[in-house]
């Protein structure tokens, strides 16, 4: 997934490969096991990221990125510990549990 | 009971005169929905108990002379990614199939001070991903004006128990114009609050810097009346507070001068010819009503889509990674030999089409190699469609145009091709992109089985709902 063409100082994807999409299914930890789904989202990616390639040509010279949001700014609140009436459950949603712990496989093998 | 034709101003002026009760009302709708549902597919999950029981609650209390809140005995709909205590929230994907909501959204809890009687879950795309409803993982909704078409999306259910006389109103959430373009395509109304209008606590976040929740309804009074009773500030949402200006129950004859711009961009070409012949019945109309109009130009318009697509996604792979299999009660892959392995597994299983191509996507255009290219040119580009929407209205005070570029298309026509699906967005993205509110008003009545609906869309600035509301209002009332 190197970046493949330069334009300026920004790298655009010119081809999206079978081997890219997996490396992103890989990064967002989704297994895509159907060869057929794979193959789909190949071509849709490929259309979706040509189509994006039109923002070339918009001048954003000086332009301050925008992260959105409301006209609201830093909103904070005291950092106090306060009972949770929905713990118990949050908890009870867990499919497995011990000890009021989260149950899961081992995270090492 | 001309359930079909019913407004919560006519079920209120009902109940206090005795023509019918909250039970009869409800029950009424219960059997629509036991009759259309299988069709249809508008509800996920239907409360019928529930409902039942609390229409006589109120009906109890009704009879012993109890002052209840204006909303009291609403008949409503909820889209299934707004969380209700104990019952079921799917988000329309498969991966929340068994949760159950631990708590309740603070729009719920608020409808809930207000007696209202929710008669079920509504049908949605999975994570509100989409503009037909076709990508539920419970199987699509059926437009109730034409079955072979869809009802539009995310909001799908929403627009569609509306308009098939299903439910009196409907919550829904809007992040691209999930609200508006299943409203125009059912031929109902439907508001997008401004951004921080409406807590967004215990909605299954899409894209945060988008998404608000907002009503659906059979007039834009409705509308305005349900907007009024969920706005408001909340200590569990920071980006929302209210906007301290309530909606006007009257006809507000101040909305006569406000000056109505018309962004030449929306319609240059592409308008399917209903919908420019819809445009321009609207604004006779508005003419015919003394209001003024004033050409103006978004210059930016036609870079939104991409914008769109690119911020939307990277947001959503962002909050979609929370569902991982483990926390929210789907059955675990218990022979996973690692976490790991249950995390591919549950999410390679557990997710549809559509929320992995954005997944992808998203974690595409926020890759280290790719981020500049994509990512940050796109949050440029939103600060341009800022900018255009700002200078517009130094100009005028609302902005008209279509809701959508087409009227509602049929099943399957565009589900292959997510590309053509996303530029059907044309009109609604920017509103999110710039955090205002949008209104979608149908342009003339449509009874059930007389053709097709359009709709047009009103912009209003930030917090100004009161103006999109109050011109709607003298369209459909005056």
């Amino acid at each position: 997934m190197k970046p493949l063409k330069e334009d300026g100082n920004l790298a655009y994807m010119a081809e999206i490969t079978e081997r890219d999409v997996e490396k992103l299914a890989e990064l967002a930890r989704i297994r895509i096991s159907d060869p057929q789904r794979k193959r789909k989202l190949v071509e849709d990616l490929k259309n979706i990221l040509g189509y994006f390639e039109e923002l070339k040509n918009v001048d954003t010279e000086g332009v301050k990125p925008d992260v959105g949001g409301g006209l609201r700014e830093d909103v904070v609140r005291k950092d106090e510990v306060t009972d949770s009436f929905v713990e118990q459950r949050l908890k009870e949603e867990f499919p497995a549990s011990e000890g009021g712990f989260l149950k899961t496989p081992p995270v090492f093998e | 009971m001309d359930i079909e034709n019913l407004t919560i101003s006519k079920f209120r002026e009902g109940l206090k005169n005795k023509e019918f009760s909250v039970s009869e009302v409800v029950g009424e709708y219960l059997g629509r929905i036991g009759e259309k549902n299988p069709e249809w597919n508008v509800y996920l999950d239907v409360y019928k108990d529930s409902a039942r029981e609390e229409a006589e609650r109120i009906d109890q209390r009704r009879e012993k002379g109890e002052e209840l809140p204006p909303l009291a005995g609403l008949p409503l709909a909820v889209k299934d990614n707004i969380l209700i205590s104990g019952k079921r929230a799917t988000a329309g994907s498969r991966i929340l199939e068994n949760y159950t909501a631990a708590y309740d959204a603070t729009v719920i809890e608020k409808l809930k001070d207000q007696h209202v009687v929710v008669l079920g879950k509504a049908n949605l795309d999975e994570f509100a991903m989409g503009g037909s409803t076709e990508n539920s993982a419970f199987g699509p909704v059926r437009n109730p004006h034409d079955p072979e078409r869809v009802p539009g999306g995310s909001s799908g259910g929403s627009a569609a128990a509306v308009a098939g006389g299903l439910a009196l109103a409907a919550l829904g959430s809007d992040t691209g114009g999930s609200i508006r373009q299943p409203a125009a395509f059912c031929g109902v109304a439907g508001l997008r609050p401004t951004y921080g209008a409406v807590s967004r606590f215990g909605l299954i976040a899409l894209g945060s810097s988008l998404d608000q929740i907002g009503p659906l309804g059979r007039s834009v009074r409705d509308v305005g009346e349900l907007f009024d009773v969920i706005q408001g500030g909340d200590s569990l949402d920071a980006t929302a507070s209210g906007t301290d200006r309530p909606v006007p129950d009257k006809l507000d004859p101040r909305v006569k001068d406000l000056v109505i711009g018309v962004p030449k961009e929306y319609f240059e070409g592409g308008l399917e010819e209903s919908v420019q012949e819809g445009m321009d019945e609207a604004m006779e109309r508005l003419k015919s009503l003394d209001f003024r109009f004033k050409e103006i130009s978004l210059p930016h318009t036609k870079h939104a889509v991409s914008c769109y697509y690119i911020i939307l996604p990277a947001e959503a792979s962002t909050n979609l990674a929370r569902f991982d299999g483990i926390r929210y009660g789907r059955d675990l892959a218990r022979d996973a030999e690692n976490l790991r392995d249950l995390y591919v597994t549950e999410r390679g299983e557990g997710f549809g089409d559509e929320p992995l191509r954005r997944i992808l996507l998203g974690t595409f255009v926020l890759s280290s190699g790719y981020y500049d290219a994509y990512y940050a040119k796109a949050q440029k580009v939103r600060r341009l469609i800022r900018d255009d929407f700002k200078r517009a209205f130094e100009d005028v005070d609302v902005i008209f145009s279509p809701t959508t570029p087409t009227q509602a298309f049929k099943l399957g026509e565009k589900v292959s091709d997510p590309l053509s699906m996303y530029l059907s967005d044309i009109f609604t993205v920017p509103v999110n992109l710039a955090g205002l509110p949008g209104l979608s008003v149908p342009v003339k009545k449509y009874p059930l089985g007389e053709g097709l609906p359009v709709g047009f869309q009103l912009i209003g600035k930030h917090f100004r709902e009161n103006d999109i509301l109050g011109i709607g209002r003298y369209y459909e009332e005056a």
